[in-house]
């Protein structure tokens, strides 16, 4: 495990392998899970912002393209650089954390500003000069750091990415981190369209959606979890899409697998 | 201004994605830096970019006059003409 510290960002490169050591082993086919305490959630694709719009129907048919996320909370001259990611990030981090300050954050990302990393591998490619400002924001915990300006908090924060599971990861990060002395965490996850170079490596279909959990221990509503290797063949939409069935009430229970594992989650009061 | 002023002022929009602002927006003579503009240290390695790009002007950044020369529109119009009189 490496920590690279920048403006009180910390980011964390962690492997599968580390995070997985992270969950209690078990024989084969036997079910590990754990649950978090939610307090409230936020979520954001094309189209949809509030939990209201996130209720009135399931997230079928999400828009691949469409607008960018609304963070008019940001100094335009703080804005003006950030991509789909960035701006899908905040905007569920600023929404579900309202007033509060000093919460610690995981901020988790599969692919981060894909977009711009092709733009630079292209530059390389091509002997030009890979620009500055793309590079700054296309580092992996770059959403962190713009909130944590634009906000004034310095809160500390994670980044952390870990294939198509990034999203089960982060609850993970999430679970190791709350403590009586850490009551509070916000966990912020976004990804945004995939360029089309890159859509014939990836299995599932991917489109943009941000989604901003806020754990709290006190909180007596429990998010339940549960992982085991693949049982079946690899769903066709993404984690977040499936977690979101359930907070916005869609089915009480839903199950979604991956390249490496089965995640299940329900929603229950302690 | 002149035609340099307000191919510079355009390079600086354009490069550093200033949203809604035209040539004529920028004082010439204000600080392209912290109360001016207020643009950041990022901004000014990707106008460093941008200016070596465009006009094939170097720059080191352990000459103290760069400093001088990223002051404004109109130091940076100078910094232009005297390199590409340098090279003629």
């Amino acid at each position: 495990m490496t920590h690279e510290k920048t403006e009180g960002v910390t980011t964390r490169n962690t492997t599968l392998l580390e995070l997985r050591a992270l969950i209690p082993s078990t024989a084969p086919g036997s079910m590990d899970s754990f649950s978090l305490p939610l307090a409230t959630w936020e979520a954001w694709a094309p189209g949809r912002s509030t939990r209201q719009e996130w209720r009135a129907s399931p997230p079928e048919a999400l828009d691949p393209a469409g607008a960018t996320a609304d963070i008019g909370f940001v100094d335009p001259m703080l804005r003006r650089r950030l991509g789909p990611v960035a701006r899908a990030a905040l905007n569920v981090a600023h929404r579900c954390l309202g007033e509060r300050t000093g919460v610690p954050m995981v901020f988790a990302s599969r692919h981060g500003e894909l977009a711009r990393t092709l733009t630079m591998l292209k530059d390389l490619a091509a002997g030009e000069e890979v620009s500055p400002a793309t590079f700054s924001l296309s580092v992996h915990n770059a959403s962190a750091g713009v909130f944590s300006i634009a906000r004034q908090d310095t809160a500390p924060a994670t980044a952390i990415s870990a294939g198509d599971e990034t999203l089960g990861m982060a609850l993970i990060e999430a679970l190791a981190r709350l403590s009586p002395e850490q009551p509070q965490i916000l966990l912020v996850y976004a990804d945004a369209a995939v360029p089309e170079r890159y859509t014939q490596d990836i299995a599932s279909a991917e489109t943009p959606h941000a989604l901003a959990l806020l754990l709290d221990i006190r909180s007596p509503s429990r998010l339940h979890v549960a992982t085991q290797r693949p049982s079946t063949v690899p769903s066709d939409h993404m984690m977040g899409l499936s977690l979101l069935n359930v907070l916005a009430g869609h089915s009480p229970r839903e199950t979604w697998t991956g390249e490496r594992g089965t995640w299940q989650w329900t929603l229950a009061d302690a | 201004m002149d035609t340099l002023h307000t191919e510079i002022s355009q390079l600086i929009i354009d490069t550093l994605d200033l949203e809604d602002m035209t040539a004529a927006d920028i004082d010439p003579a204000a600080p392209l830096f912290g109360d001016g503009l207020g643009l950041d240290s990022i901004d000014a390695l990707e106008l460093g970019v941008a200016l070596r790009k465009r006009y094939q002007v170097r720059l080191d950044g352990d000459d103290p006059s760069v400093k001088r020369y990223f002051q404004s529109v109109n130091t940076l119009v100078e910094l232009v003409r005297q390199r590409s009189e340098n090279e003629a």
